[in-house]
């Protein structure tokens, strides 16, 4: 009996897990861009969508996942939005609307949207000083 | 008498001081760079044999630098190599190697910035972020180089040859390979592109971006990640091109997207996935090319207007033509499609019966990717057959009214 709650337990903590949304890691230099059809290759501009079903749209640049969002209208409450962090690779993606972004030429992102993402904005500081650019929101982000 | 000496002195004096001198850079004695601010315009630089650890190199006057038996001149992985300021300045025979990898600079072997009339040629460019970077440079020739690269395995990697707002360029005769994109063009006219070899590249071939009347003709495109990609551009000639071999999930002898008024003729597109896939394309001429053993011949979406597809040659593709709509409003016509079992009664070389190009199962693969996993079954025989019997699911408008019996001869 108590072998067959076991079971039953691990196989619905399987489900469960399986069920929870997250990321897929982008293979880059093969995955396409969802809007502009391009091979995502930059780490430093990466996006990525994920849908209330839980279906996920890779990005290479910011300026291509607001397109997509607006053209699909993918804008519920369980809608998420991912951001490659410009500064550390490793660092992983960041939650969009927590993201603090810079936006300037000096970027060259793949899609000219020439956004830059930063986990906060201690760390788009010094850039923002240089380039003499104010930090930007997710919701002003175009 | 005394008259004639005088004239001869002063037209000697006069010639020796305006004669352009050579200067020989040894290595180890006084760097290219000393001898770059010693020099006058038109000098030659003659650079011998030997290795240079120099970087930043700045030419601002108008020289010559000529290698012999490429010396070379070497970034150690950290550092720029060389600047160029001035206009008509020329860079040949050099070893250009190891830049530096930064995500703030673009470090580049050649850097050419606002400047025209400037030649490169005959270099090897070895191991470099970017091989030949132009920024607002007009009137340059790039030639007979070699640039290559180990782009995969790299955080920072960049182009071949990358050109940004120039125009009036010619690049010609190079081989490049291992790169980002092989060359990339974003804001730039007026320029060509001929006769290059660009091999496993880790995106594109070749790369359009806001650029417009351009050509590009006699190239070879091969093994890239993603092929060739033309994007956002119009007046866009491309003539006489190899496609071969782009092959994944992604990739696509030519991706054409918001692109109008350009011409497609006399290509040559063989293995690879897609080998035309258009988006919001208006007004292109795809002419005389081939088309062989391609996984896709031409992807069409349904966003793509008053495109002509003629005369071209279409053999052993699983796939002739794709689309996600009826497309009417594009003209096929005298194509010589393989797949065509017409007949032609009354022997004037087209087929009596339309070809229809987009097959049933192409129809359905579009909608339903997944169901690629019975391709070639037999229920897909089946369904063919009775699709052709009693069309319902592609599109009846799409049709070459006139199919060639006879293969053309594009040779």
């Amino acid at each position: 009996m108590r072998t067959l709650t076991n079971i039953i337990a691990y196989a619905l903590l399987t489900i469960l897990i399986s069920c929870k949304q997250s990321l897929e890691p982008i293979d880059y230099g093969r995955d396409a861009c969802a809007h502009c059809k391009m091979t995502i290759v930059d780490k430093k501009f990466a996006a990525e969508l994920l849908t209330e079903k839980g279906r996920t749209y890779k990005f290479d640049d910011v300026h291509c996942m607001k397109q997509y969002i607006k053209e699909h209208g993918e804008t519920g409450p369980k809608v998420s939005c991912f951001v490659a962090s410009y500064d550390g690779v490793s660092a992983g993606f960041l939650k969009a609307n927590e993201a603090i972004f810079l936006q300037s030429e000096f970027f060259s992102s793949p899609m000219n949207g020439h956004y830059a993402a930063f986990a906060s904005s201690e760390k788009a500081r010094h850039l923002s000083d240089s380039l003499k650019i104010d930090v930007l929101s997710w919701d002003k982000v175009d | 008498m005394f008259l004639r000496t005088l004239i001869t002195t002063i037209f000697f004096s006069f010639a020796s001081c305006c004669y352009a001198a050579t200067i020989d850079v040894y290595p180890g004695k006084g760097s290219i760079q000393s001898n770059i601010n010693k020099a006058i315009g038109g000098d030659v630089l003659l650079i011998h044999r030997g290795t240079y650890k120099e970087h930043d190199i700045l030419i601002n006057k108008k020289l010559t630098l000529k290698g012999e038996n490429f010396p070379v001149i070497d970034g150690e992985l950290k550092y720029q190599l060389f600047i160029v300021t001035s206009d008509s300045v020329t860079i040949e025979g050099l070893q250009i190697q190891n830049t530096g990898r930064s995500s703030m600079t673009d470090m580049a072997g050649v850097k050419l910035l606002d400047v025209s009339h400037v030649i490169i040629r005959d270099n090897l460019l070895l191991y470099d972020t970017y091989g030949v970077y132009l920024q607002n440079s007009h009137y340059c020739f790039i030639s007979n180089n070699v640039m290559l690269a180990n782009a995969k395995d790299e955080i920072n990697s960049g182009n071949g040859v990358h050109a940004w707002k120039s125009g009036n360029l010619t690049i010609k005769d190079n081989k490049i390979s291992g790169h980002r994109d092989g060359i990339y063009f974003e804001f730039v006219t007026y320029s060509k592109i001929i006769h290059n070899i660009s091999i496993r590249n880790v995106r594109y071939g070749l790369h359009f971006m806001f650029s417009s009347n351009d050509i590009y003709r006699q190239n070879q495109f091969v093994d890239n990640g993603a092929g060739v990609a033309v994007m956002y551009s119009n007046g866009v000639t491309m003539i006489g091109n190899t496609f071969r071999h782009n092959w994944g999930d992604a990739a696509y002898g030519i991706l054409l997207k918001e692109i109008s008024d350009s011409k497609i003729e006399h290509n040559l597109f063989v293995k690879n996935t897609v080998a035309i896939y258009m988006e919001g394309t208006n007004r292109i001429g795809v002419a005389y090319n081939e088309f062989d053993e391609n996984g896709w011949a031409m992807r069409i979406q349904a966003s793509c207007n008053a495109n002509v597809f003629e005369k071209n040659n279409f053999q052993a593709n699983s796939f002739d033509v794709a689309t996600n709509g009826t497309m009417m409003l594009n003209t096929f016509r005298e194509n010589y499609w393989d797949k065509y079992d017409g007949y032609d009664l009354d022997k004037n070389k087209t087929g009596d019966v339309p070809y229809y190009p987009v097959s049933i199962y192409a129809v359905i693969t579009e909608r339903v990717p997944v169901t690629m996993i019975l391709y070639r079954s037999f229920l897909t025989d089946i369904m063919d057959q009775v699709e052709k019997v009693l069309p319902s699911i592609i599109p009846d408008q799409l049709k070459d009214d006139y199919p060639m019996m006879k293969k053309w001869d594009l040779k």
